[in-house]
Formats: C-alpha cells, structure tokens, sequence
C-alpha cells in the first residue's frame, strides 16, 4: 500500500473538519431554557422548597415568604396538612425561623428537626426516579470539623512525617542539568 | 545403623548473594512480563518539578483510586440515602472523615497538577510534531477529570451538588441528541443519581486509565521532549525512567502529606439535603469562570465558553504550525496563551465577588 504525500498532510484538517461537524451537531439546542425558576403547583414541593430556603439562606425572609404562600395557594394540596403551613405563615411576623420550620416539617410529614419523634406517614412512598432528591426533611448542613482531637493531630504528624520523608527522597533524586545560561546560546543558534 | 552414601565431592557453591538473588528474580520477572521494556533512557530535565507535573498528576488519581475503593464500600447511590451515606462515612466509619477529605483533596490536587502540566507543555512547545497525538490524549484526559470533578461534586447530594446536576441537565437540553445520556427519561426507571455513580466509579475512572496506559506509550516512542532551551541536549546526562518513577514518588509523597494534612485541617463539609426548584449554592471553585458567563448571557454560556475552551485546546497544534519551541522565538503564542490564561482568571474572580443568580427551569 502506498502513501501519497499529501495524505498525511491532509488528516489533520480532516479532524479538524470533523470535529467541527460534531460541535456543530452539539450546539442545535431542542429545548430553550427559561430565565428564573418555574414556579411548582404541588404545596408539598412548594413547602420542601420553603423549608430549604430556611436552612440554606435564612436571611432571605422575602423569598421564604412567598414560597410558603405559594404553597397555600398551589393547585395541588394533597398530602399536605394547610392548617400547620398556616400557623407557619403566622409565626413569620415574629421571625422565629425554628418554629416556622417546625410547623412546615410537621405540615409534610417529615421528622420534625427539633424534636426525635417518628415522621408521621402521609402515604406510601414511590419509588425515586430521574432527578428525584428523595428529600423529605431537610438536613442542616453539616461543617467540616470540629477542633482537632489527638488522633488529628497523630495524623498531622505522621503526614508532616511522610512529607519530610518525600522532601529529603526528591533532593536525593534531584537532576542535575547543564545550567541554564550556558544552553540559551545553543537555542538562540536554533533560531536559524 | 548407619548410611553412608558415597557421592562425588564437588566444591561447595557459596550461597547467592541477596542483591544477586533480587537480580536474578526481577530477571525471571523480566523474562516473562518484559518490565524491564520501561528503563528506557530519559534525559535528567524529566526528573526536574516541571517535567514531574504529569507523574503528579497520575499519583493524585492513585490516591483517588485508593479512598474511591474505600469511599465506595460505604456510599450508597440511593437518592432518599446518598447524603446519609455520606454523613455516615464521615461520623461513623473508622478514619471516614480522613479518607473523604484525603479524596476530596486529591481531586482538587489532580485537577490543579493536570492544568499546570498543560501549562508546561503549552509554553514549551511540546505539543509539536510529532507529539500532536498525545496533546489531544491529555486533553480528552484533562476533559473527563472535570467529569469525575462534576460526577463526585453530585455525589453527596447536598443543595450544591443538586444545582449543579441541575445545570448539567438545563445544558443537555441546549445540546441536543447529544445530551441524551444526561436525559433523566434515557432510563425512567433508574435515578440519575445511580447513573452518575457508576461513571463516576467506573465509566471516567476505566477511560481515564485505558488513555494514561497510550499516554506513557507515546511518551515512550516520541521520547520526553527536550527542553526548549536545550534541543539537541547537549551535554545533559540520560537515565532510566525507573529513576524518572523513583523521582515522582518522591515527589508524590510531599503531596500526599501535604493533602493529608490539609484534609485534617480543612475537611469538606456536607450542604443540606437537596430540594428541587431553588437555586442558592454557589458551585466549587473550578467551575466559576464558566458561571461568569452564565451569569451574563443564561445557561448556554457554560456551554460556549466550555465549547470555546476545548475546541481551542483540540486545535492548538494544527493552529500553531511554528515549529520552534523555545518561548522568546514563539511571541504570538505566548501572547494567546498568556491572554486566555488571564481571562480565565478574571472570570472566575468575578465570579467569587458577585452574588450568585437563578438560572435553572425547573428540573
């Protein structure tokens, strides 16, 4: 089999090509997205959602208010108790958040963040699919630490161990090269 | 009674000396497996930091792949547990909060090494002839890190994760027949959530190795590149590239503890379980230049100016057809480079220093 010359100047500009087409196929958009969350009807996400703007952005009283007259009002107000997201809604005006959030749990069902008792069932669960969170009561974010116990700080030591080990292996190891000035002639040569 | 067996005296042979006995061990290995094929020469600048970046970058995915085997045993992808899961391993598993952060740590540690090693190649002209091949293999590797950046950020299931996952899927949509997999209707019946897991833990981690395996390969048949300062290596000593591996655990073992005691220092913390339909997170830091230009022309500027960035990084070496290497002799270059590099920064300090907006539909 034989090579003509310019075939193995061409194969780059035919990848090139192709991979062109392929961005081309990328960006044809199907669906044009919208500016801002669509709004749910279902007073049960609308009070999830109103209880994790309460753990994420507490100072954001506005929207916490509105999510949670939203899920008065939604079309769908099944499997939520209204009479708790209510007193919610009333408790807002003395901005105990804590209360607030407690009656929301209680209005879904879920383990009231305050308190150990059992959630109180509202229905058989489904079975989660697609982007399903599974969230029914929402967890506090948890930190990363606390102060360091004495296995950290065994830990510490040990890693601050195998560092050391690392730095006195690498300067052993380390290349010796021709120094530097001497090659820039060399590579000022290679200029021609 | 007594046996006497009558055999001929014969000198008696001293026993084998250890350091011979290991010789002739690795020789039997040798003889079999060919492991010896790797003590190719490479010239003594391939032991310098620079030229180290990528056998830095492979060790970060050692220590990945060695808490990921841990992590794995106690995660569960279950959407309604995932986040449990997650707490669980940090308060209850023996050395669980170690192991995460060491993990989390690693990664960022990997996604840093692979963009500095880029860096290396970029400005010292490696990716020239006849290296062009193995440029577009670091790229697509240096491509599906950020997958398994963005797959584990999804992983824990917390606010953060969620949005992010929520941009993931908004972007699918404006991608076409091409963002089928990130379809939550490609398969109805499974969480996306599990799917993820799986390319996280087995789909990027396997691609990732096949293409590191033809990686070294190509290393090995087009050589470590000589410095650009030094083309023809004149006087610069070659040693094996078993001392080149020697080198980089030496190396990696300043970065493992480093990473050790940053992740006892600094242990990722866990966000609240996710709720669809808010938006109040901001992503992990790699990502915020690509949110800038969320931020100022919607969702489709993630995919633009990810797009832009790879498209270029792809066509580097067929746009750039200067076949000098050293940086004063390639001004046009280092001014492209040097400029993007620079935007990329400022994007992401606007980022950093501006309130995060809502751009998700509902998912």
């Amino acid at each position: 089999m034989t090579h003509h010359p310019s075939d193995t100047r061409r194969w780059p500009r035919l990848a090139l090509a192709a991979l062109l087409a392929a961005a081309m196929l990328a960006i044809t958009p199907v669906n044009a997205w919208a500016h801002g969350a669509d709004d749910s009807d279902k007073s049960l996400v609308l009070v999830r959602q109103a209880i994790a703007l309460i753990v994420n952005t507490p100072a954001n009283m506005d929207a916490i208010t509105d999510k949670i007259n939203d899920a008065l009002d939604a079309a769908d107000k099944s499997n939520v108790n209204l009479t708790f997201v209510q007193r919610a809604k009333d408790s807002m005006d003395s901005n105990d958040l804590h209360q607030v959030r407690r009656l929301l749990e209680a209005a879904i069902g879920a383990r009231v963040h305050t308190g150990r008792a059992d959630p109180v069932p509202i229905g058989n669960a489904l079975p989660l699919v697609g982007t399903d969170t599974g969230t029914l009561d929402v967890a506090d974010p948890m930190p990363g630490r606390g102060p360091l116990s004495g296995g950290d700080w065994v830990l510490l030591a040990l890693a601050l161990a195998v560092g050391l080990l690392g730095v006195g292996a690498s300067l052993q190891l380390r290349p010796h090269l021709p120094h530097s000035a001497s090659l820039t002639t060399d590579a000022e040569g290679d200029r021609s | 009674m007594t046996d006497t067996i009558d055999t001929p005296q014969t000198p008696a042979s001293p026993a084998p000396e250890p350091r011979r006995r290991g010789r002739q061990i690795a020789d039997a290995i040798d003889e079999r497996l060919g492991i010896k094929a790797i003590q190719y020469p490479v010239p003594a600048h391939a032991n310098s930091v620079a030229y180290s970046l990528g056998g830095l970058t492979a060790f970060s995915l050692l220590i990945l792949i060695g808490t990921g085997i841990i992590l794995a045993q106690f995660y569960n992808p279950d959407p309604a547990f995932a986040n449990a899961s997650v707490r669980h391993i940090v308060q209850d598993v023996y050395a669980g909060r170690l192991i995460r952060g060491l993990h989390y740590w690693a990664a960022e540690a990997m996604y840093v090494l692979a963009i500095l090693h880029l860096l290396r190649i970029y400005f010292t002209g490696a990716y020239k002839r006849p290296r062009e091949g193995n440029w577009l293999i670091g790229v697509a590797m240096f491509a599906l890190t950020i997958g398994a950046l963005f797959t584990g950020t999804v992983l824990k299931w917390d606010q953060e994760g969620y949005e992010a996952l929520g941009h993931n899927l908004e972007i699918s949509k404006l991608l076409g027949g091409l963002g089928f997999w990130f379809n939550s209707g490609f398969s109805a019946n499974v969480p996306i959530l599990v799917r993820l897991y799986i390319a996280h833990v087995s789909l990027i981690p396997m691609l990732i190795l096949m293409l590191l395996v033809l990686h070294a390969l190509l290393v090995k048949r087009h050589k470590i590149s000589p410095r650009p300062d030094n083309p023809t290596e004149t006087g610069e000593p070659f040693e094996p590239f078993t001392h080149h591996l020697r080198r980089i655990g030496a190396l990696g073992l300043i970065l493992l503890g480093g990473l050790t005691i940053i992740a006892v220092l600094f242990p990722p913390g866990i966000g609240a379980t996710p709720v669809e339909g808010i938006e109040v997170t901001r992503p992990p830091w790699m990502y915020w230049w690509m949110f800038t230009l969320e931020n100022w022309i919607g969702l489709s500027g993630i995919l633009w100016g990810a797009g832009a960035l790879f498209v270029l990084l792809v066509a580097i070496p067929f746009i750039d057809r200067n076949p000098r290497r050293y940086w004063k002799q390639r001004p046009i270059a280092m001014l492209l480079g040097a400029l993007i590099l620079v935007l990329l920064i400022m994007l992401t300090v606007l980022e950093a220093v501006t309130t995060p907006a809502q751009h998700l539909g509902g998912m």
